[in-house]
């Protein structure tokens, strides 16, 4: 049962230009640029500060682009679609026709992993094409990281898809939330050279926890229980809200 | 007359639509706070000598224009198109140019705001430099919006649906952002990546605001390019319209 839905929402969700442009083309076409701008030289900034963590550009941006992918499924696809499930009334014939909840939420779940797979796998076997990047260090590690970020990013979408009024509005929030962890999270300019205050908005978004979580897997510094611990944290509550949500609706 | 009250309520129409709001009035904000901050000084040979919060604002009262004419416009037609509301139009003869004159005023006036918006942020944040030649900028302001305006009507004329229209407005836009002087500076990006970058639109409006903006005149060359865009797209859309009305 969660299987089948998992593939007809699979093909409904790859039908929808928005998803194919933020999870499979967009990232994509920024990582190429990203890297072709700052190459993968070890540098440092106009007063000899550290940027990039002291790695390489384009090895810094590996992981940080896996983690935008998935980001771009939670934050806009899932809600876009949930909110438009609500106005149309889907949700409630699934209700009616017994369909249950953990079926619904696994299929996303099926969903948002596979194709955010399908995403980095892209994103990584580009640049390999191109740039040449080094390999992930720990790809075990890797990839517990991005199921973890996976999970974390489609919980805050529910979220958001409950929580917003319409599916138009749910989109338009979703993509300037993608935007603004876009440009603070670390997938943009180095946040090192950020000032204090847009660094600080950054450390907010869970963007750059997942980015760093990745990236401490890829680069060879392990496994960061705090950045772990914040993701949770995010699912946790963010589950929370919605369950909340659903709740006060249905009463 | 009927241009002007059509005008007044496509703008309200449009204002009401998150995603516009969104990429006209948000991003290029964000955009500024961010650049800005990061970038404070001039250095030779990058962002054509010019301080970058300087370069940057010019650069993105072309990007309102930008979001505009190639996200908000054209799927703000095909939505018309799609749900009959063109025909209806034209059921009431009001003529395809009034139209297209309504909606070239509502991209003024609506990139007039975002621009207002990107000044005063750039202004009062960063401490960017006014335009040398307040005449200079204006009038490239103008032309831009009005070659913006045409290939928003090209964009949203020629693509099947308004969703269609909405994802490759997106990856447009980004790719005009990143590459057409509003991303990193033109110098530091691989010669193929300036080379697509000079192809896109927004690259020329960029130019011709900028150069009366740091006081390097004014580009008779970008003119010419920008008002090819312009007439361009304005010979494409009578063509579209044409093959449209055959069928």
């Amino acid at each position: 049962m969660t299987l089948r839905l998992a593939w007809l929402e699979g093909k409904l969700l790859l039908r929808e230009p928005i998803t194919l442009v933020f999870v499979l083309l967009l990232p994509l076409v920024m990582m190429v640029v990203m890297c072709g701008v700052f190459g993968n030289d070890v540098e440092t900034d106009d007063d000899g500060g550290v940027i990039f963590m002291g790695f390489g550009a384009t090895d810094y941006y590996m992981g940080a682009y896996v983690a935008v992918v998935v980001a771009a499924l939670g934050l806009i696809n899932l809600p876009t679609h949930l909110a438009n499930y609500r106005e149309r009334g889907v949700l409630r014939r699934f209700e009616a026709s017994s369909i249950p909840r953990p079926a619904i939420v696994g299929a996303h779940a099926i969903i948002t992993l596979v194709l955010s797979g399908i995403g980095a796998i892209l994103v990584f076997g580009t640049a390999k094409a191109i740039y040449n990047p080094t390999n992930p260090v720990s790809p075990g590690l890797l990839v517990a990281g991005f199921v973890l970020a996976a999970v974390t990013f489609a919980s805050f979408g529910t979220m958001l898809g409950l929580v917003m009024p319409t599916a138009r509005a749910a989109q338009g929030v979703g993509i300037m939330l993608w935007f603004l962890m876009f440009m603070l999270g670390g997938v943009g300019p180095p946040p090192e050279v950020l000032p204090d205050a847009m660094g600080a908005v950054g450390e907010a978004t869970p963007l750059l926890h997942a980015v760093r979580l990745l990236q401490g897997t890829w680069l060879g510094s392990g496994w960061d229980w705090g950045r772990a611990g914040i993701l949770v944290g995010i699912t946790v509550v963010s589950l929370g809200i919605s369950v909340l949500v659903q709740r006060l609706r249905s009463s | 007359m009927i241009a002007l009250r059509l005008a007044w309520l496509e703008s309200k129409l449009l204002i009401r639509e998150p995603v516009t709001l969104v990429f006209t009035l948000v991003f290029p904000v964000i955009n500024v706070l961010v650049m800005g901050g990061m970038f404070a000084e001039a250095e030779e040979g990058y962002y054509r000598d010019a301080v970058p919060i300087d370069y940057y604002t010019g650069a993105y009262v072309g990007l309102v224009i930008a979001a505009l004419g190639i996200i908000a416009l054209p799927t703000h037609i095909a939505t018309y198109r799609e749900r009959g509301i063109s025909r209806r139009f034209d059921a009431s003869s009001i003529s395809k140019s009034t139209i297209l004159t309504a909606h070239t005023i509502v991209l003024l006036g609506l990139a007039a705001v975002g621009a207002i918006l990107v000044v005063l942020i750039g202004v009062g944040v960063w401490d960017a430099g006014m335009p040398h030649s307040w005449d200079g900028v204006l009038v490239a302001f103008v032309l831009g919006a009005l070659a913006f305006s045409m290939i928003g009507a090209l964009l949203g004329q020629a693509l099947p649906s308004s969703r269609a229209t909405l994802g490759l407005g997106i990856i447009l836009w980004f790719v005009m952002l990143i590459l057409g002087g509003a991303g990193p500076p033109p110098e530091v990006l691989p010669e193929a990546m300036n080379a697509v970058g000079s192809f896109t639109p927004l690259d020329h409006v960029v130019l011709l605001i900028q150069d009366p903006w740091l006081g390097f005149g004014w580009s008779w060359a970008e003119t010419l390019v920008v008002l090819g865009f312009a007439v361009g797209s304005l010979g494409l859309v009578a063509l579209v319209h044409r093959i449209r009305s055959t069928r």
